[in-house]
């Protein structure tokens, strides 16, 4: 990543934290929320938006730029708050959109498509296919079921930890340890939702 | 236990495996419904968690927002980082003030400017998921730079539904980057009367105007910019700095 240039100190150092682990990862992430919490009230004041709807948007907005910046999609071409303001402007869009053309689903389903890009187009499409027969109600239902340990470790991947950073923060020996007890919680959510799903 | 295939699963999505034992998980998956049926659970699953996760964050969000009020926090640093922090200041203000000076002496014309602010706020289009599926394509054509054929697109959804707002202002947009300067301002002349939450169409004459500079232009545009920043228009704060820029 190259974030040179355009970033002040105090941003670099929010960037550096958000590629950490554990607390400093954490606050990190509050550290970003709240150095543009005030999109909040411009939101509001500017689009009209509804308090709740504004934070919404905005709280999506930065668990937006989390995971790019941890993917390295920022590339630090622009200073942090531009960047953030773009991402918060389109999504203040799509929200004005949908709610003008009634386009806001309660029951929204969930997708994996971004996750398939390791495969090749029929795999993809055989994937996809199938996970289009997820109940994940049931599925999300059962994660909450697994047992606090379980449901940690499973955020964490989740949210994109390595298993050696995950040794880290849940205190763990080693990264092999972590995936062997990820891999037996998976097992034990799939045994939970099978008898669900076969219904 | 843990399953052999959930192991083996694990490894591919890793990265864990080599090019040929990636070209067997891919024929196992489309030979084997069963194995297919766990690539997706394994993949569900982790969307499921992801969501989990980012629920609890925004919980912590809210709780961060509802305890400062909705005031903005300043994080205290230490004195070391203070004094670091002070002198990168005083750079970035040596730097600043030859930009500045470089900015002055280059004296930039208002197509300049107007050509930063299409870079900077119109780059791209937002693109929603959904049923527009039209616009979609439309926009897509747009943030490949292919201006002329996204104009034909907007066109052809703004001829089946005038009433439309973003294929307005998306088309306007395309005609302002090919350049057709009196299409654009059509188009954001139409847009200037929506109703809309958020409606840049004034900002956007006044950039159309400044990128064609013709005599009178830059006049003209100064006045649409002044009326967005007294009215509080869309587009206040670039309104008034791009005032500043062309006094």
């Amino acid at each position: 990543m190259n974030t040179t240039s355009f970033l002040h100190a105090a941003e670099r150092e929010i960037i550096n934290g958000l590629l950490e682990t554990g607390t400093s990862r954490r606050k990190s992430e509050e550290q970003l929320f709240n150095r543009f919490a005030y999109f909040i009230n411009e939101g509001m004041h500017k689009q009209g938006l509804l308090q709740e709807q504004a934070f919404d948007v905005y709280a999506d907005t930065v668990l937006s730029a989390i995971e790019k910046i941890r993917n390295g999609s920022f590339e630090g071409r622009s200073s942090l708050k531009t960047w953030m303001y773009q991402i918060f402007h389109n999504k203040t869009v799509d929200l004005l959109r949908k709610t003008s053309t009634n386009k806001y689903s309660v029951n929204r389903t969930l997708s994996i498509t971004d996750m398939l890009t390791q495969l090749s187009d029929p795999s993809k499409s055989v994937v996809q296919h199938m996970a289009e027969q997820t109940d994940w109600e049931a599925l999300r239902q059962k994660l909450t079921q697994i047992g606090d340990n379980c449901q940690q470790m499973l955020l964490q991947w989740a949210d994109g930890c390595s298993d050696k950073e995950i040794a880290e923060t849940m205190g763990y020996k080693t990264a092999d340890v972590v995936k062997t007890s990820r891999l037996r919680c998976l097992e034990k959510l799939r045994q939970l939702y099978k008898p669900t799903n076969q219904q | 236990m843990i399953d052999d295939k959930m192991q083996y699963i694990d490894d591919f999505f890793e990265g864990r495996m080599s090019g040929d034992e990636v070209s067997r998980f891919e024929e196992k998956i489309n030979s084997d419904p069963s194995f297919a049926a766990d690539v997706a659970f394994y993949l569900s699953s982790k969307q499921v968690a992801r969501e989990l996760a980012a629920e609890e964050k925004k919980k912590r969000f809210k709780e961060l927002y509802t305890s400062t009020n909705g005031h903005h926090v300043e994080v205290k640093t230490g004195k070391v980082r203070q004094i670091r922090y002070a002198m990168y200041s005083a750079l970035a203000a040596a730097v600043i003030t030859a930009i500045v000076w470089m900015a002055i002496y280059r004296n930039d014309s208002p197509t300049d400017y107007a050509n930063r602010y299409i870079k900077d706020h119109h780059s791209m289009i937002s693109v929603t998921m959904g049923k527009e599926g039209e616009i979609q394509k439309a926009a897509d054509l747009y943030n490949k730079g292919q201006y002329t054929a996204a104009l034909t697109a907007f066109e052809n959804i703004i001829s089946k539904d005038s009433t439309l707002f973003y294929p307005l202002e998306y088309a306007g947009l395309a005609a302002l980057r090919i350049p057709d300067y009196e299409k654009a301002l059509r188009y954001f002349s139409r847009l200037e009367k929506f109703h809309a939450y958020s409606n840049p169409a004034v900002i956007l004459q006044a950039i159309t105007l400044m990128k064609r500079n013709q005599h009178g232009d830059k006049q003209e545009a100064k006045a649409l910019l002044k009326r967005v920043a007294d009215q509080d228009l869309d587009g206040k704060e670039d309104a008034v700095d791009l005032l500043k820029k062309m006094d």
